[in-house]
């Protein structure tokens, strides 16, 4: 099963995604902090798409996208940052950190999942 | 209230009057009502000609005045903070309360879906598990043995009956060929008779104790004794055809009535327990059909519901930055009232740089676009680098 990691500091969107991606026959590793992610990475979890929050209470979600970058299991997976942060300058510092791509909340399921399946096809 | 504004006035460290490098006297304790007999520490305060706070510094004796309703406007001030305090509480609140709720109404909701999708799980395991299926198959198998057997059976029985008619019949044949031969009896029997009389007449030519009587007589007893053997016989062969014809073949037709009828009814219940079998299987394959697409039509407003419960941390963000900008009014407010208390230059900050620092800080392109009282742009929801 293809596994997706989410990282937010909400619990609300933890749970929403959880059921979103759950019922579209993805595996799901919730992580409700920058931290809490890096330390499931190092744990050897190796995920197959990242959607982390921007806006975060210690590590926000691009220093998060640069730490990732920099770990051998997800060099090269995609990540896609799920913010309410709309402004284009946030969205260029994510591309540059490496981000995949940009989602703005609140996105509808079915959008969600049509571009999680672009990026991990075959769930 | 007052008790709780005073509570959480008394978290922010009372503003102090300052003079130069002289004595610091707490602004709590310069309320008019109170300011003229207050002093701390090596500081001393009194009334002035006009009522006014006057503080006094000892080293250089300088002192600064503060009308008591300048003074009253600066607590005034002071108490806002106390005040935001108040509206950020209620706005962390409405932010608790509105997450516990909407994890509650997803929770709850996949919990609902949970179940459903567990009964629907359920009712396709059971209307397609081994044993139904098993059941189903051999009561098939059984209703077609059966309706195998019946015909089979019927198809016997029709043999049977034909059998027993064509018998029936051949007796009947047999029992006319019998009557045939009866006649030729009886033609035996007339001849005989008439041998018998001949005879008599040629012995009475003769004459007496000719020893031809006693033959004469045997022949005539034997036409009498064939003629009896003949009508006994015509007396059994109309009796048996009497049974064969009226009683028996009477009887086969009425049983071979009721046979069929019952064989009839055989067949037809067992054609209506196979459509019935089959009407059974059609409605257990519809039951199953339904069940899914009602599970499958649950899941799109469930759907929907994950994707809208997001509305509680676009809110909370939103109240979130309602609450910084209260913080910044209310710091306002205190460094506005500081430079009142110590005659200073304005704080580097208006109200206008406070606003414009709020315009940075939002996160949401609506938010920017209703501060500037515009239309929110569209920018792309969704971008792939």
């Amino acid at each position: 099963m293809k596994t997706v990691m989410v990282v937010d500091d909400s619990p609300t969107i933890l749970m929403s995604m959880e059921a979103i991606l759950m019922r579209a026959g993805y595996g799901v590793v919730k992580a409700d902090s920058g931290e809490a992610a890096l330390r499931v990475l190092h744990g050897g979890g190796r995920p197959n798409l990242v959607i982390t929050d921007l806006n975060m209470h210690a590590m926000n979600g691009i220093d998060l996208v640069r730490s990732l970058r920099q770990l051998p299991q997800t060099r090269f997976t995609p990540i896609l940052m799920l913010t309410t942060e709309s402004s284009l300058d946030k969205r260029q510092e994510a591309r540059s950190a490496g981000a995949t791509g940009w989602i703005v909340k609140p996105v509808q399921p079915d959008d969600l999942i049509a571009v999680v399946k672009q990026m991990v096809p075959g769930a | 209230m007052l008790a709780l504004l005073s509570r959480l006035f008394r978290r922010r460290p009372a503003p102090l009057v300052e003079e130069d490098q002289g004595a610091k006297v707490a602004l709590a304790d310069l309320a008019p009502q109170t300011a003229n007999v207050s002093a701390q520490d090596d500081a001393d305060t009194h009334a002035g000609p006009q009522g006014e706070i006057i503080a006094l510094t000892p080293r250089d004796s300088r002192f600064h005045r503060i009308h008591p309703h300048t003074m009253a406007l600066v607590e005034e001030m002071q108490s806002y903070a106390g005040f935001v305090e108040i509206m950020q509480h209620h706005l962390s609140n409405v932010c608790t309360e509105t997450q516990d709720a909407a994890e509650n109404i997803l929770g709850q909701a996949l919990e609902i879906e949970g179940s459903v999708t567990g009964l629907v799980r359920h009712v396709g395991d059971t209307m397609q598990s081994d044993a139904l299926l098993d059941a189903t198959e051999t009561l098939r198998v059984s209703v077609d043995t059966g309706r195998t057997v019946i015909a089979d059976l019927i198809r016997q029985h029709h043999a049977t009956q034909s059998e027993i008619r064509e018998s029936l019949t051949t007796v009947r044949a047999l029992s006319l060929k019998m009557r045939g031969h009866l006649g030729e009896i009886e033609d035996i029997r007339r001849y005989t008779d008439l041998l018998a009389i001949n005879a008599r007449i040629r012995i009475a030519g003769l004459g007496k104790n000719t020893g031809l009587e006693v033959i004469a007589e045997e022949i005539r007893a034997l036409a009498t004794q064939t003629g009896g053997l003949a009508q006994n016989l015509n007396v059994e062969l109309n009796e048996m055809d009497r049974l064969v014809g009226d009683d028996l073949m009477a009887r086969v037709s009425t049983q071979k009535r009721s046979d069929d009828a019952r064989a009839q009814e055989l067949q037809d219940s067992f054609e209506k327990l196979s459509r019935h079998m089959a009407l059974l299987n059609d409605f257990q394959a519809a039951l199953i059909a339904e069940v899914h697409r009602r599970s499958d039509a649950m899941r799109a407003p469930l759907n929907t519901l994950c994707g809208s419960i997001q509305f509680q941390d676009v809110a909370r963000q939103q109240l979130e930055q309602v609450s910084r900008a209260l913080s910044m009014i209310s710091d306002h407010f205190v460094s506005l009232s500081n430079a009142i208390i110590n005659e200073g230059a304005p704080p580097d900050s208006s109200i206008a740089t406070c606003l414009s620092s709020i315009l940075e800080n939002y996160v949401m392109e609506q938010q920017r676009a209703a501060h500037r009282g515009e239309a929110a742009a569209t920018a792309p929801k969704i971008e792939l680098f």
